[in-house]
């Protein structure tokens, strides 16, 4: 049966929604500890015994949630980038952004340390702070007057600057006694650290309400991609979209990097599986990429805790390995 | 180290070359490097955290009396270590420069291809699995680590149908040590050995032994002599594969050498110094800039140099914040990265 493209679209995006769903069903079976089913089943629906209650509402359900919020919002970030920049190989991590957060946090961790509510709220702040800062920077040394943004400039600008960042993030870590080395180690793999409900309770408002903005503005996206003159002369605001929209999309990866460390690829990864799916159209495209990345980091921290390797192994470690492999893939057909 | 020899089959070769760069101070470049050289390596026997002065090192170097603590310092820990870092830094250069003609891309640097993470990666699996070993085995580990980490990178970047690009080169090679990174860390994670790696990824030449020294010593000569030998055939490689081609040069069979000069150099510096980035980005710039384009000036001329900031950056790292020492690669970042933006910005017409 040969669906017209929106439906077929629709239809996957759906399908997307049914996977996540059954995906974040399964995960809440898997662990250390195996449910079944039917246990979690009961749980779900406040029966079942005290332990087992423990172990869903405590453990485990504030990971999976916390793993879509930050695979979701990584995803979307990424493909904003690749529509702002018009390269298919842009996203956070690669751009130094993502490090650019990650050396905020780092600093808050080793001079002030992680405890309460106090911190909870200021750890995406901060990282906000200097995801901007380093989106900032790179902005800044690859601008040229009189000329619209260049998207390789931009890369390039990005990789060095994730270079330096990380040489900085380096020289800090040294500095680290052993417990919070381990925990910066863990950090920068991309460990989902933040997995207590009133982490989540702060950052679901702020991807939801950064997506509603982005998708709002999807067919800005869909213009900007064909080029910048293109979008000028259709009357967009380039500049001013351009930044816009940039710092939305900094904003919503460095919340997440904040309480999921530095995972690297999600973003990239995650938009081009769903164009496989949905095609080019932004409208359809955001949402398709957002529940890829969901359903990705999901299945990676899946792995990470059922999995029993001697420590417990940070997902962006297990998204990294899959995913690289992918990414070389794409960079050999790349144009 | 004079002029290459003027030896030529090919008319035509003959009438481009000296076009090229026929420096007439190139000469005068190398002794003044050559001079920089001998006084960056006085100052960094004489200084350090215990400071001596000019006499004593020259007194423990040419007359050494073991009964001085002094020179005992000296001979037992500066002179190795000033060594390591002439070694590295000129191995580093020279693979900078042999990328950068062979592959005709301004940003290439043993660093950011590869080569460092995947002898970290080899590091960690050495630390996790094979404790305490010799020097020579960790040594070898890394070496095959660092081969891996840039034929990878080579193979990854060189597969596409449209060829190298240096975008495509840059991005091969950050995935490349990403992939290496995350696994290096799923091994440190699962084995306890995170920090035992951390410093050993900040680069230090602090450790350097004679015993290193001599081990990795043919390798390095290897490596010299054959990117001094290839140096004409990358000058011609450089002007672009076509022109190459046209010259009757075997292009294959010249870059497959400038690959494996490459290896080899990478290989020895980061056994030696640990994973360092950007001296090889650096050094070929900055010497381009004095002798030309001609790589038959920039090969010697880039090794000579790269010894010489090696061994000042090293120094600076140690009198920074005596008498604790900032690590290696963390000088060379801060350095680094400004200078690849403003290769990056300058060199524009190679990216857009």
């Amino acid at each position: 049966m040969i669906l017209p493209r929106l439906y077929r679209a629709r239809l996957f995006i759906l399908l997307l929604f049914v996977l996540l769903a059954a995906g974040a069903f399964l995960s809440l079976n898997m662990g250390k500890m195996s449910l079944r089913p039917l246990e979690v089943v009961q749980v779900l629906f406040g029966q079942g015994p005290a332990d087992h209650q423990l172990i869903v509402f405590k453990f485990r359900l504030p990971r999976i949630v916390l793993a879509a919020i930050v695979g979701f919002g990584m995803a979307i970030s990424g493909a904003v980038m690749q529509a702002l920049l018009r390269n298919d190989l842009a996203d956070p991590g690669m751009l130094g952004v993502s490090a650019g957060s990650g050396l905020m946090v780092l600093l808050f961790i080793t001079t002030v340390g992680i405890q309460g509510m106090a911190s909870a709220a200021l750890l995406p702040l901060l990282a906000f702070g200097g995801g901007l800062l380093a989106a900032f920077l790179i902005y800044l040394l690859a601008y040229r007057r009189n000329h619209a943004p260049s998207s390789t400039r931009l890369v390039l600008t990005g990789v060095a600057m994730n270079v330096g960042l990380s040489a900085l993030t380096l020289f800090l870590t040294l500095k680290l006694d052993e417990d919070k080395y381990e925990f910066a180690q863990r950090w920068q793999a991309g460990y989902l650290w933040g997995d207590k409900w009133y982490y989540i309770g702060l950052l679901l408002p702020w991807v939801i309400f950064l997506f509603i903005y982005i998708i709002t503005h999807s067919r800005t996206l869909n213009t900007l991609e064909l080029g910048y003159e293109i979008s000028t002369g259709l009357g967009v605001a380039v500049k001013r979209k351009f930044i816009l929209l940039a710092v939305a999309a900094v904003a919503i990866a460095s919340g997440c990097v904040a309480l999921g460390g530095s995972i690297f690829f999600i973003g990239l990864i995650s938009p081009h599986v769903a164009r496989r799916l949905v095609g080019p159209d932004y409208r359809l495209l955001l949402p398709a990429s957002g529940l890829t990345g969901a359903l990705l980091l999901l299945a990676a921290d899946t792995i990470a805790r059922t999995v029993s390797f001697k420590a417990d192994i940070p997902a962006g470690i297990i998204v990294t390995m899959l995913s690289v492999p992918y990414f070389l893939f794409l960079l050999m057909r790349a144009k | 180290m004079g002029k290459t020899k003027e030896k030529t089959s090919n008319a035509d070769q003959t009438a481009v070359l000296p076009h090229l760069g026929g420096r007439p101070f190139f000469g005068l470049y190398m002794i003044i490097g050559v001079l920089l050289l001998l006084l960056a390596a006085a100052a960094s026997l004489s200084f350090g955290a215990a400071s001596m002065n000019l006499s004593t090192a020259w007194t423990a170097v040419f007359y050494f009396d073991p009964s001085l603590t002094e020179h005992q310092i000296i001979h037992s820990l500066r002179i190795p270590r000033t060594l390591a870092d002439i070694v590295a830094g000129m191995s580093l250069s020279l693979a900078g420069a042999v990328m950068q003609g062979s592959t005709r891309n301004p940003l290439a640097d043993s660093g950011l291809m590869g080569v460092n993470a995947g002898a970290a990666f080899a590091m960690a699996i050495s630390l996790a699995f094979i404790p305490n070993q010799l020097y020579t085995g960790s040594l070898f580990i890394s070496f095959a680590g660092a081969a891996m980490g840039a034929g990878l990178t080579y193979l990854a970047a060189s597969l596409n149908r449209r060829g190298m690009t240096p975008q495509r080169l840059v991005l091969a090679g950050m995935s490349i040590t990403l992939l290496f990174g995350a696994m290096g860390s799923f091994v440190s994670l699962n084995y306890g050995v995170g920090k035992a790696l951390a410093y050993w990824t900040s680069g230090s030449v602090a450790g350097a032994t004679l015993t290193e020294l001599k081990l990795t010593a043919p390798w390095f000569l290897g490596g010299l002599a054959l990117s001094l030998f290839i140096a004409r055939s990358i000058t011609i490689l450089s002007l672009g594969e076509e022109i190459a081609k046209g010259f009757g040069q075997r292009t294959v069979l010249v870059k497959l050498l400038a690959t494996l000069a490459v290896l080899l150099l990478a290989g020895v510096s980061v056994t030696l110094v640990g994973p360092i980035g950007f001296v090889g980005l650096i050094v070929p710039h900055i010497v381009r800039f004095f002798v030309g384009v001609d790589y038959r000036y920039i090969i010697p001329a880039a090794a000579v140099y790269g010894g010489v900031l090696m061994v000042a950056a090293d120094l600076a790292g140690r009198l920074i914040n005596r008498p604790a020492e900032t690590a290696l690669g963390i000088i060379f970042a801060i350095i680094g990265v400004p200078f690849f933006l403003l290769i990056a910005r300058r060199e524009r017409r190679a990216f857009e």
